[in-house]
């Protein structure tokens, strides 16, 4: 017990795992990444069969949600890790919780891009959709690349955008409105269009949840329910104190 | 390493440390659940009678099950950090971990009707329609009392009455359905009062999820109860006609 070869032992096993974890929630990831990509294209091409293979495929993002998940709790069960390590499995078994959420709104995207693909296009050809889907997905891209370095300051910059997200949304809600009381018989389309710029929206609030996640990583520091920018301040007085002495 | 090990984990008869920390964990949980349930109660109840004072009620009540979350967490990382607890009782703690995340997220979505209740208050038809009271009033009823039972469930580890949770998540999705389905009639004949429309059918939207995280509570109880992990199950062969119909 005492043997600090043992100590060492267990910990380097617990890192191993650790990698192995990481490199799967990486995969998971990515996979999500290209669905949404996937659906976003099925959407603007009118792709119907496209759409319809992105829903489809949502059960591989939950297969490894439930795979990850698991691992974790071997993981914590076994290995019983140290404090600063604890953390780390907590941030991952939040990340591959919001990650299958993404997936639930990309399958959402994708059911309704075949559906979309009977009707007429919009005359504008879904530009706004276009638009805020780009801003998503690099958004998703950003934070699991923030997420995968451990970079703290990069995943401040990407909840940032989140803002812009938002913004975006309600910009395109409007236009829809006005839309659909100019031309009633749109009222079909652009309702599954506001489901799509719902699920859209919402695609950037996980990203930006994981974001968050890489600060508790980091930092230890719990930062959901505060405002961005307090976080900031609170984490960089800490950082201060810590350089002061 | 941990001393667990030597009491034969998950037989209970034993004392260990973290037992009082469980228990305060679970009526933790328990406490959070009733108040996520009446949030959905309370939000609707002021959205149907233009009811402002009840709709910021609720915006505050949401800041406070922020700080519940944040509190549960933070002593399930204790627990797990100081006792690492083993088979059942880390089962409990995990099931509870994903239970506070549900039931976080059904409090936005309260507190998105709340906001909705709040900015319609005060302007004459900035509600929603007559004919979309019942509609929303019967699936807060069923949203509000599937979170009950889920949350009653997790806190006994009965997994039995997942089913009866899942019953009711259909009943709400069959409500929300038809409710869509008449709210584009009411669409079409307002013409130019569309954005209370809009409003509306996110609320009856948010009323779905919030079905939806009852049933994930009643899940994590079966978890609890069992350690198999009944989310997704079935989910891979879904009937593509049935999943058309969803949003």
């Amino acid at each position: 017990m005492e043997s600090a070869d043992l100590v060492q032992h267990t910990s380097r096993r617990f890192n191993e795992d650790m990698e192995r974890v990481r490199t799967r929630v990486m995969e998971m990831g990515g996979f999500v990444e290209q669905q949404l990509q996937r659906a976003v294209t099925a959407l603007i091409e009118g792709d119907s069969a496209l759409g319809e293979a992105v829903a489809r495929d949502d059960y591989r993002v939950n297969q490894m949600e439930v795979e990850i998940d698991e691992e974790c709790g071997r993981i914590i069960a076994t290995r019983q890790p140290t404090a600063s390590d604890l953390r780390v499995m907590v941030a991952i078994i939040k990340t591959i919780t919001d990650l299958e959420r993404i997936g639930d709104e990309v399958e959402k995207v994708g059911y309704i891009a075949a559906r979309l693909a009977t009707m007429e296009k919009p005359s504008d050809n879904y530009r706004e959709i276009r638009h805020l889907g780009r801003l998503v997905t690099e958004m998703v891209h950003d934070a699991l690349h923030a997420f995968a370095r451990l970079e703290a300051d990069e995943a401040f910059e990407v909840a940032r955008r989140d803002r812009k997200v938002d913004d975006e949304y309600e910009a395109i809600q409007r236009q829809n409105i006005t839309f659909m009381m100019e031309d009633p018989r749109s009222i079909r389309r652009a309702l599954e269009v506001m489901w799509v710029v719902r699920a859209l929206e919402r695609i950037g609030d996980h990203a930006k949840n994981i974001c968050e996640y890489t600060v508790y990583m980091v930092h230890g520091k719990d930062i959901r329910h505060l405002s961005l920018e307090d976080a900031e301040r609170q984490i960089r007085d800490v950082a201060r104190g810590r350089r002061g002495g | 390493m941990s001393q667990q090990g030597a009491h034969g984990p998950g037989e209970g008869h034993t004392f260990r440390p973290h037992d009082e920390a469980l228990a305060d964990l679970r009526s933790r949980a328990h406490q959070m659940g009733t108040l996520a349930a009446q949030q959905v109660e309370t939000a609707v109840r002021a959205l149907l009678t233009a009811d402002g004072e009840a709709a910021r009620h609720v915006l505050a009540r949401e800041r406070e099950i922020n700080a519940q979350q944040t509190e549960i967490e933070a002593r399930i990382f204790a627990l797990l950090a100081r006792s690492a607890p083993v088979a059942s009782d880390l089962r409990r703690v995990l099931a509870i971990s994903r239970a506070v995340t549900d039931l976080e997220r059904s409090g936005d979505e309260a507190k998105k009707i709340a906001r909705f209740a709040l900015s319609s208050a005060d302007r004459p038809d900035g509600g929603p329609s007559r004919v979309m009271h019942r509609p929303l009033r019967r699936m807060a009823e069923f949203a509000s009392e599937s979170m009950r039972v889920a949350v009653d469930a997790l806190d006994r580890g009965d997994p039995d009455v997942a089913h009866e949770v899942a019953r009711l998540d259909r009943e709400i999705d069959l409500e929300f359905e038809a409710a869509l389905r008449q709210l584009m009639t009411v669409a079409m004949e307002r013409g130019r009062l569309l954005g209370p429309v809009f409003d509306t059918v996110f609320a009856l939207k948010s009323l779905e999820r919030i079905g939806d995280h009852a049933k994930n509570v009643a899940e994590h109880a079966v978890f609890l109860a069992s350690g198999a992990d009944v989310r997704h199950a079935g989910r891979a062969d879904r009937d593509p006609a049935a999943a058309d119909r969803r949003h």
